[in-house]
């Protein structure tokens, strides 16, 4: 039976070609969009990455959150390890989709963030609160006090991720409807469509393999500390 | 101008942040299996 660490390997290497795929078939396959509609036509083609990005932060998110549910209810190590690993890639993920959304925003608008859109704005506080428990995790002793505190601020974090997810819907001010060449009047460009179904995939298996890789870590950061506790104890006695 | 530059630098940081993260996770797994191989008792 392979190992955890096999099949974390396995699944991260194949999410990358598949990433890899989805970036050369965005580039020289997918259409462009429309020149008269778009200020920067070619930019575009950072959705791409950004999006899939985006739906593994939010995965990521809801692994935190399912982690911290399980923490509280009955102090599971697996419920802390999903929290730890929620926020490690909630963290990863948010980071790529709020560096590569305002590269786009600048060329696009013109400004690299609105202030006033929802969306963008719940995003970033959301990555913030990712950022913030990876350094907590970090920079406090391990214990239950420390957990149930980190726990807490995930499950509110958590409740942007709706939030965040329908904002345009709600309360859209700059963040992109898309309007493409050759699109049926609502629906997105098929190529597109199969690019970021594409891309979709790719990413949750790149998702799949860094959770595991990330869990495996954890496990035996654990079980060091515990062999460590032991030394200590026989060097006591 | 069609965003050529910014696209190219979107992709550079989105490249550098997965491979920073699985490289991260790369090192940090053979850090811990020396720890751990360290840390087993030796038979005197």
């Amino acid at each position: 039976m392979p190992s955890q660490r096999d099949v974390g390997f396995t699944l991260t290497f194949l999410g990358i070609i598949g990433a890899v795929a989805t970036l050369i078939l965005g580039l020289y396959w997918a259409p462009l969009v429309d020149p008269g509609s778009w200020n920067a036509p070619e930019a575009y083609r950072i959705l791409y990455w950004h999006v899939p990005f985006a739906w593994s932060s939010f995965l990521a998110f809801s692994m935190l959150f399912v982690g911290a549910i399980s923490w509280y209810r009955n102090r599971t190590d697996w419920g802390w390890r999903w929290v730890s690993t929620g926020s490690d890639l909630g963290l990863l993920f948010g980071l790529g989709v709020v560096t590569s959304g305002p590269i786009w925003g600048s060329a696009e608008w013109g400004v690299p963030w609105d202030w006033g859109d929802l969306r963008l704005n719940t995003f970033a506080l959301l990555t913030a609160v990712a950022f913030f428990l990876v350094l907590s995790k970090k920079s406090q002793p391990d214990g239950q006090d420390t957990r149930d505190t980190l726990a807490a601020i995930g499950l509110f974090g958590f409740a942007l991720v709706p939030i965040t997810a329908v904002a345009t819907t709600w309360y859209q001010e700059r963040h992109p409807g898309v309007v493409i060449v050759n699109s049926e009047e609502s629906g997105l460009d098929p190529q597109i469509f199969s690019v970021l179904v594409i891309g979709f995939v790719s990413f949750l298996i790149l998702f799949v393999g860094l959770a595991i890789l990330t869990d495996l870590v954890q496990r035996m950061e654990s079980k060091l500390e515990q062999r460590l506790r032991e030394i200590d104890e026989e060097v006591a006695n | 101008m069609t965003g050529q530059v910014e696209l190219f630098a979107a992709y550079a940081v989105l490249t550098f942040l997965v491979g920073y993260y699985v490289n991260h996770i790369r090192v940090r797994l053979t850090e811990l299996d020396s720890r751990l191989s360290e840390s087993l008792p030796h038979e005197e």
